[in-house]
């Protein structure tokens, strides 16, 4: 069907109530096909009608456009139209711009633009239910406890190892690693103290692998270490002397810090043979 | 991949205009978060630096006392990380990079912010109840010329031929705080190489001064926490009101 000037007329008369482009553009094609279908019908019922005459028949039972114009203004509310292509485009720019970020900004090992990770042996056994406390806005939490069993003939040392998970929904200000290296004292089950002041001693063990060849490896005989960390959380893995442990020898956890203090204990029960 | 696309957008269009619109909004609203992430969360405001410095450090909130972020006027600073205090005698300050110190009993609180947040360092040192210092160090934690302020003026070159001229002084600068009403001059001393480096100072508000001991580079292999001091304060007719003597870092 050839769109003459009298349809185009009414079609744009119709929607020119519509004020957002692309809802107008759609209705306007719905009309039109809608139009033309009626056309079709009725020239099916009456072979014989002219063109022109089934189309001023179809337009007069449509309606006034006027009439159609105030009723399609009124269901077709711009805002929502502009706000969805505005956030349509934004969603365009920010996406690619968020990923080239994402991957041109260098990550910085455990630094605060990483989003996750792990370092080190980690946790060895983990346990859930550990004792929790808050301060300072974030929850620490024990999350794993083990004996940790070295081969004499390594030259190892035993200890014990205890996780602390730092966590906070303000994944902005995730704490910072240096306040728990400062702040915590450990506990041994024989009472033993040791007050870390941002110090970690490393023990030195050796391991032979299968053609003989002799690795020195280091691990954390008194301190503490970031071994794991999320958007939500930091984790880390506490360590000292195992000296006189008995299976359920309890380890105490002190954080005193200006902002206040807590402890966290955990028996330790598991052995885990490295 | 046009099929995939082109049935996606099919599937699109049977959601509504509101839910898509929320679609897109939660999703931008999540990359926004992930470039924000990536880039280390960086706060608009100083201040919310350093406060932020204070949670994550387990220090309790302090009351503000200095923060060089002033603007400055003679546009004469180093690097654009530098920042700008003013003294009552209008003389401007400049210390490399923001460094904010805050206050609570006795204890003050001195962070330095970068925009890059592993660069950032907070310390908190303890305060005698009457003028104590704060050294601004950095994390060296040794006496460094992270202070200077400019003059200027018609001169000449090394040659002879009239120049203007401008003369950067460096300094090691000082926070003194709590000091005693009626004090017109500061003086601090210290021991350090065998000799002894002094210098005076500049009042910013009624009981913070700024004092600075020249140098022009770093000075001594000791940490700052070992290094003896000898502080001076002046009354209006230049009589001694106060001489303390200590080691910095202990407040």
């Amino acid at each position: 069907m050839k769109e003459n000037s009298i349809l185009v007329r009414w079609l744009n008369t119709a929607v020119s109530g519509i004020r957002f482009g692309p809802d107008r553009e759609r209705v306007r094609g719905e009309l039109a096909d809608h139009i033309e279908d009626k056309i079709i019908g009725l020239r099916r019922a009456f072979p014989d009608i002219p063109e022109e005459e089934a189309q001023e028949r179809v337009l007069s039972a449509m309606g006034d456009s006027e009439v159609l114009k105030a009723e399609l203004a009124k269901v077709h509310k711009p805002w929502l139209g502009w706000l969805w292509k505005a956030s349509q485009w934004m969603l365009r720019v920010v996406m690619p711009v968020a990923m080239l970020i994402s991957l041109a900004v260098e990550t910085n090992y455990n630094g605060y633009n990483s989003l996750r990770g792990r370092s080190g042996p980690g946790i060895y056994h983990r346990i859930t239910g550990g004792d929790k406390a808050r301060l300072g806005g974030y929850t620490f939490q024990i999350t794993g406890a083990a004996y940790l069993d070295r081969m004499e003939e390594q030259g190892g040392c035993d200890t014990l190892q205890v996780g602390l998970r730092v966590s906070s929904p303000r994944f902005w200000e995730r704490v910072d690693p240096n306040a728990i290296y400062d702040s915590l004292t450990t506990v041994a089950p024989n009472g033993g103290r040791y007050a870390l002041m941002g110090r970690m001693i490393l023990g030195q063990y050796a391991v032979e692998d299968a053609w003989g060849n002799v690795e020195i490896r280091a691990y954390l005989l008194n301190g503490a270490e970031l071994c794991d960390w999320d958007l939500w959380y930091r984790e880390f893995a506490v360590c000292l002397p195992a000296e006189d442990w008995e299976p359920g020898g309890l380890v105490t956890l002190e954080l005193n810090s200006q902002a206040g203090g807590i402890s966290l204990s955990v028996p330790v029960t598991e052995r885990v043979v490295l | 991949m046009k099929r995939l696309w082109k049935k996606l957008e099919e599937r699109l269009e049977r959601i509504g205009r509101g839910r898509r619109l929320a679609f897109n909004l939660v999703f931008t609203a999540l990359f926004l978060c992930l470039a924000w992430v990536r880039l280390g969360c960086p706060l608009p405001t100083a201040e919310m630096e350093f406060r932020r410095l204070e949670r994550t450090h387990l220090l309790p909130r302090s009351e503000v006392v200095f923060s060089n972020g002033g603007k400055s006027k003679d546009g004469l600073q180093v690097s654009g990380e530098d920042g700008s205090v003013f003294a009552l005698d209008g003389t401007e300050l400049h210390l490399r990079g923001r460094w904010v110190v805050g206050m609570r009993g006795d204890r003050a609180v001195v962070a330095l912010l970068h925009r890059n947040r592993n660069n950032q360092y907070i310390r908190s040192c303890p305060l005698d109840s009457g003028p104590s210092l704060v050294p601004l160090l950095g994390h060296g934690e040794y006496l460094d010329h992270s202070g200077y302020w400019v003059t200027h003026g018609p001169g000449e070159t090394p040659e002879g031929d009239p120049a203007y001229v401008y003369h950067y002084h460096n300094f090691a600068p000082f926070l003194l705080v709590n000091v005693p009403e009626g004090i017109s001059g500061a003086e601090i001393t210290v021991r350090l190489e065998g000799g002894e480096h002094s210098g005076g100072g500049w009042q910013l508000a009624d009981d913070v001064w700024l004092l600075g001991i020249e140098l022009e580079r770093r000075l001594g292999d000791e940490p700052v926490d070992e290094t003896a001091y000898t502080l001076r304060l002046y009354r209006a007719d230049r009589s001694l009101l106060l001489e303390k003597s200590g080691t910095l870092g202990e407040g």
